[in-house]
């Protein structure tokens, strides 16, 4: 909802001048944002999965304009139905299971405000269902009360909530399995009021997140006793008591020993969310991450951030309480969700500054909640793993590293996810790996067998693939029989140990890494071009479009950034952004402004074509070399005359005449190194710059030398992760005889064995 | 077949028929270089086409160890295609491995019912085009049972037990409490599944040889006869089989342990020789396959003969005249009988 600006302070007016300067929407709040505290009072009926509550918010209007409403979200109630926003975008499906039972909803029965002391006005006969982004009648996930009176800039309110709501089966990140319970987005949950935009109050649409104002908040909830030790929550657990046969346990996020006390941004911790997990079957550990522990395995990156951000900063970090909450069968785990996680607040607050909070914790959903798993939320963050994994697997190493990392990017920098959501998942993205790949190294491949990961990974394809070749395989035999017009014969099913044999993994499978830092660059290139990186979440062409753009595009982007305004620059844009918007709620243009100002750089451009457009880039290089033939024929001496050459025996052969040629395809233009090596040593390093990229296409280099051009590299340093095709960027004159039958022998081994069981088959 | 022509028996019947089969190195040789052609048919264009691509492209040595990402990122599509390509001419010649499965039943067969002496490949190439009609049919049923098989274990007998005993619907084992339950389910299921396999594989060995013992044709009840004799004697029909396959799998793992050693040791520095030693420690194990096959064969030629009654048939009735006199054929076998 659009409402006129009444006025503007100068921070406003100097993110709007910067953003108009870079482009892309800015943030339209003050230099201190709303704030929202919650007091909630929650009381779980297990066997009915029924959750009442009340909550007492007070919200503090620092807009700068009077607002006369309130706007709340009401998150389960996309799963109340199949005609929800949500479940409509999703075609009825969450990650991927048909939801036909076990629905959840969310019920409002009564909400009063006031704006004094012990004044309490009933705000309920205004409440109404809100559709701001489809106008859809059945999504009930947005609602509205019009106030007595406005609120005005500067003032607070209070909001008395009452709710009934009922837990659906955990299939997005909320809800029950068994006695598991991850229960988030669970309350009627206050929207962000911005200045000249109005309530930021979105759908809850199936490919969103969520957005909401910093605060604090102090939860009650009483629940079976049977969750005696095994409740956990945002923030800190400040109690944990029986009384009268029910469990009674409070949490205050942020917990008693930071709240109120300015960190490292001047500014006191606060969170935008709470939520809380409990299992009778957890196992719990508690170990604190030590700074001092993590500064003594890298030496060397406290080193690097210093030089980037100067000696005199104070690059320590606090000490951190750390509970792992595991599911029995995955207790030998325990110790790597500890080292992931360790990983994460080190790295991530070395680069962007220190974790604020003195607890984090970290939650294995129970089998058969999958959904629950691998998403963030203010202290405390859901994982995933599985059996038989090894670290370098990187399970569950490299969601954990990824969730605890979004306690930076989105817990401390507060995007907006509805629009933004690239701020959060494409940050993080970009920086888990990062991590993953300083920590964990490359990730190793595997094949599974009866859910056993067996070493190694295929080069060819298995027999089969279309109708004909699957029937051929004996994968899928469809006979149309008279009496049995569909009869579908497998004889040759999927089946872990019979596969295992045919397939002798041990002669033909191969070893494969992969550097998470290029995992990301293959998911950018599988849809490079459909949607711009800044586009709200509900407006990109598809969920592959989404997820393309809000996390590897986004890595991809950053990741090129680094290599052009090199790494020291980079750290300092963008910690300077991470501690700038700590608890605030930046929009894209405030990134831009906020980079550039830290980085001391002006790359207007570069995020005007890689986070605005969809262009794309592939630089190549080619080359022709021959040697120039002896002297022949008749030359003209100085006096004039036509003298024949004399052709000695052992005259020298001609130099060598070397071709370079650079080419550009797509619309990208980014400077690029190129090295030039010679069989004598000699290396010869220039650049192709934007400028020439920009007057034509292609740039060709002429040389004559005595010696041959041993190898042309475009991009030596592996710097530019947007390029489309690296295969062309290096050419060699030496070729690799050996690889093709090193290649050649596995595709031969495994077919080799595929033939000889359908051998075995026959007879 | 007369019971007096057997050779004493000396050591198990395992060892025995591994030594029947060794001895026939051109029949293993023949079975182990079947698979190697058809195989060589799809790796040579992977080979060139891996040539082609990284021509020029790649430093020496640096595609040796493993592929990097952006290699296979970047070839997707050229190797891509040719994986597609690939899992459509394998299935093809998939089959083509079967029927020759099935020709070499029949010559392992041949050799071993007649104990050849010598000429073993061309009895052995007789045999096969003789039985081969015969065992394709044993072929088809085999498809048959395997598919019932996969139907009673994947299918919707699995799924309804799975729905009776905990509730799962449509075979989903996220509704058990624990992953462990869920892998211990999985494995039961891959392990009887396996079981069933190779019980399959014994039943057709048997029928195959039912069927060239007696020199019948009807592959449907010699078949049932086969099962018959597992459920009536399995220990003595199932014994030598699995003593077999446990050899097999024991040289197999071992050499397969060698040679993944071999492989994850290749990288930059690497040589013809490591690309060599790999090719051949898989040959071997290719070949020690081949030798069990012809082994199986064995112990069920003299198993089948220690259990299998002999169809009594009168010897004369498909020769000219009678007992005394000349015995010309009239059937299309090169045997014919010659009078005392």
């Amino acid at each position: 909802m659009r409402r006129r600006l009444s006025w503007e302070p100068a921070a406003l007016l100097l993110a709007q001048g910067l953003a108009f300067l870079s482009g892309g929407t800015t943030s339209a709040q003050a230099a201190q944002p709303n704030r929202a505290d919650y007091r909630i009072e929650a009381k779980l009926d297990a066997p009915e999965k029924r959750l009442a509550g009340e909550l007492w918010l007070t919200w503090t209007n620092r807009s700068g304009e009077s607002v006369p409403d309130l706007w709340f979200h009401l998150y389960w109630n996309a799963f109340s139905n199949n005609r929800s926003t949500h479940l409509f975008e999703s075609d009825g499906k969450l990650r991927g299971v048909e939801v036909e039972d076990e629905w959840g909803w969310s019920q409002v029965e009564a909400i009063e405000v006031s704006f004094a002391e012990g004044e309490w006005l009933d705000v309920f006969p205004s409440f109404q269902y809100r559709r701001p982004d489809d106008g859809r009648e059945d999504d009930r996930t947005v609602f509205s009360v019009d106030l007595p009176r406005p609120v005005p800039s500067g003032a607070s309110i209070q909001v008395h909530v009452r709710w009934d709501s009922k837990l659906p089966r955990v299939r997005r990140r909320t809800g029950y399995k068994d006695n598991f319970l991850l229960v988030a987005q669970w309350f009627p949950k206050l929207g962000v009021y911005e200045a000249g935009r109005g309530w930021n109050c979105h759908q809850f649409h199936a490919h969103t997140e969520f957005f909401s104002d910093y605060g604090t908040y102090d939860v009650t909830l009483d629940l079976p006793p049977k969750y005696e030790g095994k409740v956990w929550g945002s923030g800190v657990k400040v109690n944990d008591e029986q009384a009268g046969g029910r469990l009674r346990v409070t949490f205050a996020a942020p917990g008693s020993r930071v709240r109120g006390r300015p960190d490292l941004s001047g500014r006191e911790p606060l969170v935008h969310d709470f939520t809380w997990t409990g299992d009778p079957d957890f196992v719990v550990k508690t170990r604190t991450f030590r700074f001092a522990e993590w500064a003594e395995r890298f030496p060397a990156e406290i080193e690097r951030a210093h030089a980037a951000l100067g000696a005199d900063v104070d690059l320590t970090l606090r000490d951190v309480d750390v509970t792992v909450l595991v599911h029995p069968e995955r207790d030998s785990q325990i110790d790597r969700h500890f080292e992931a996680t360790y990983a994460a607040l080190f790295f991530y607050g070395l680069w962007f500054g220190d974790y604020p909070y003195q607890h984090v914790t970290v939650v294995d959903p129970a089998w058969g909640a999958p959904a629950a798993g691998g998403m963030e939320y203010p202290t405390l963050f859901t994982c995933g793993t599985r059996l038989f994994t090894t670290p370098d697997m990187h399970q569950p190493e490299s969601v954990t590293v990824h969730e605890c990392g979004h306690q930076f990017w989105y817990g401390l920098v507060g995007n907006n996810e509805f629009e933004a959501a690239w701020l959060d998942e494409g940050f993080n993205s970009f920086t888990d790996a990062e991590v993953l790949w300083r920590v964990f190294g490359p990730r190793r491949s595997s094949t599974d067998f009866a859910r056993i990961p067996v070493d190694g990974v295929r080069v060819g394809s298995a027999p089969g693939g279309g109708p004909v070749a699957n029937a051929l395989a004996g994968k899928h035999i469809t006979l149309p029989l008279p009496l049995f017009p569909d009869l579908e014969l497998e004889p040759v099913a999927e089946s872990g140990f019979v596969d295992l044999w045919r397939e002798q993994p041990r002669f033909c499978f191969v070893r494969e890494w992969t550097d998470p830092r290029w995992a990301d660059r293959a998911g950018y290139l599988e849809d490079p071009d459909t949607d711009p990186i800044e586009n709200p979440g509900w407006l990109y062409a598809d969920g592959k479009s989404y997820g393309t753009n809000s996390y590897a595009r986004t890595a991809v982007a950053l990741r090129t950034l680094q290599g052009i305004v090199g790494s020291d620059a980079f750290l300092r844009g963008m910690r300077h952004y991470a501690v700038t918007w700590r608890y605030r709620h930046p929009y894209p243009a405030d990134f831009y402004a906020a980079f550039q100002q830290g980085a001391g750089v002006d790359v207007g451009w570069y995020f005007r074509e890689l986070f605005q457009g969809t262009g794309t880039g592939d630089w190549s290089v080619a080359v022709e070399q021959e040697r120039r033939p002896r002297p022949q024929g008749y030359f003209q001496s100085e006096g004039g005359e036509f003298l024949e050459h004399s052709q000695e025996k052992d005259a020298p052969e001609g130099p060598w005449k070397i071709t370079v040629d650079l080419r550009r395809s797509g619309e990208l233009r980014l400077p690029m190194p190129l090295e030039l090596t010679y069989e004598d040593g000699s290396v010869e390093e220039l650049l192709w710059t934007r400028e020439e990229q920009g007057e034509r296409t292609w740039k060709r280099l002429e040389r004559e030398r005595e010696t041959k051009l041993a190898s042309a590299v475009l991009d030596p340093a592996r710097a530019v992760y947007v390029d489309a095709d690296l295969s062309n960027n290096r050419w060699y004159e030496a070729k690799d005889p050996l690889a093709p039958w090193r290649w050649s022998e596995r595709v031969l081994a495994q077919y080799q064995r595929y033939f000889h069981w359908f051998a075995g088959l026959g007879g | 077949m007369a019971e007096f022509d057997d050779p004493p028996r000396r050591g198990p019947i395992f060892l025995r028929a591994l030594r029947s089969a060794l001895a026939r190195v051109p029949l293993w040789l023949l079975c182990w270089i079947l698979s190697l052609l058809l195989a060589l048919a799809l790796a040579a264009p992977f080979g060139e086409k891996f040539a082609r691509a990284t021509e020029h492209r790649y430093a020496a040595g640096t595609l040796l160890g493993s592929l990097p990402e952006t290699f296979r990122f970047d070839q997707r599509h050229e190797l891509g295609d040719l994986e597609g390509r690939n899992g459509s001419v394998a299935a093809f010649l998939g089959v083509l491995a079967f029927l020759g499965g099935i020709f070499a039943a029949g010559g392992w067969l041949q050799v071993f019912l007649e104990r050849t002496e010598g000429h073993s490949l061309r009895r052995f190439l007789w045999g096969g085009a003789r039985y081969f009609w015969r065992f394709l049919r044993v072929g088809a049923l085999t498809i048959l049972i395997l598919s019932l098989v996969t139907w009673l274990l994947y299918g919707w007998p699995w799924k309804a037990a799975l729905r009776f005993l905990f509730r799962a619907q449509d075979g989903d084992l996220e509704v058990l409490h624990s992953e462990w339950s869920a892998v211990s389910i999985g494995w039961i299921q891959a392990g009887v599944h396996a079981l069933f396999f190779a019980l399959v594989f014994a039943w057709g060995d048997y029928t195959r040889t039912r069927l060239a013992l007696n020199d019948t044709r009807s592959a449907l009840w010699a078949g049932i006869q086969s099962w018959v004799l597992l459920l009536r004697h399995p220990l003595r029909t199932l014994r030598p089989l699995a003593l077999i396959f446990a050899l097999e799998l024991a040289l197999v793992s071992l050499l397969g342990t060698a040679s993944w050693s071999v492989n994850v040791g290749l990288g930059p520095e690497s040589s013809w020789r490591g690309v060599a030693l790999l090719f051949l420690l898989g040959q071997a194990a290719l070949l020690w396959q081949a030798i069990s096959r012809g082994a199986r064969y064995a112990a069920a030629v003299q198993v089948s003969r220690a259990l299998v009654a002999p169809i009594v048939r009168d010897p004369w009735a498909a020769r000219v005249g009678g007992p005394g006199g000349p015995q010309y054929p009239i059937d299309d076998t090169e045997e014919y009988g010659v009078s005392i």
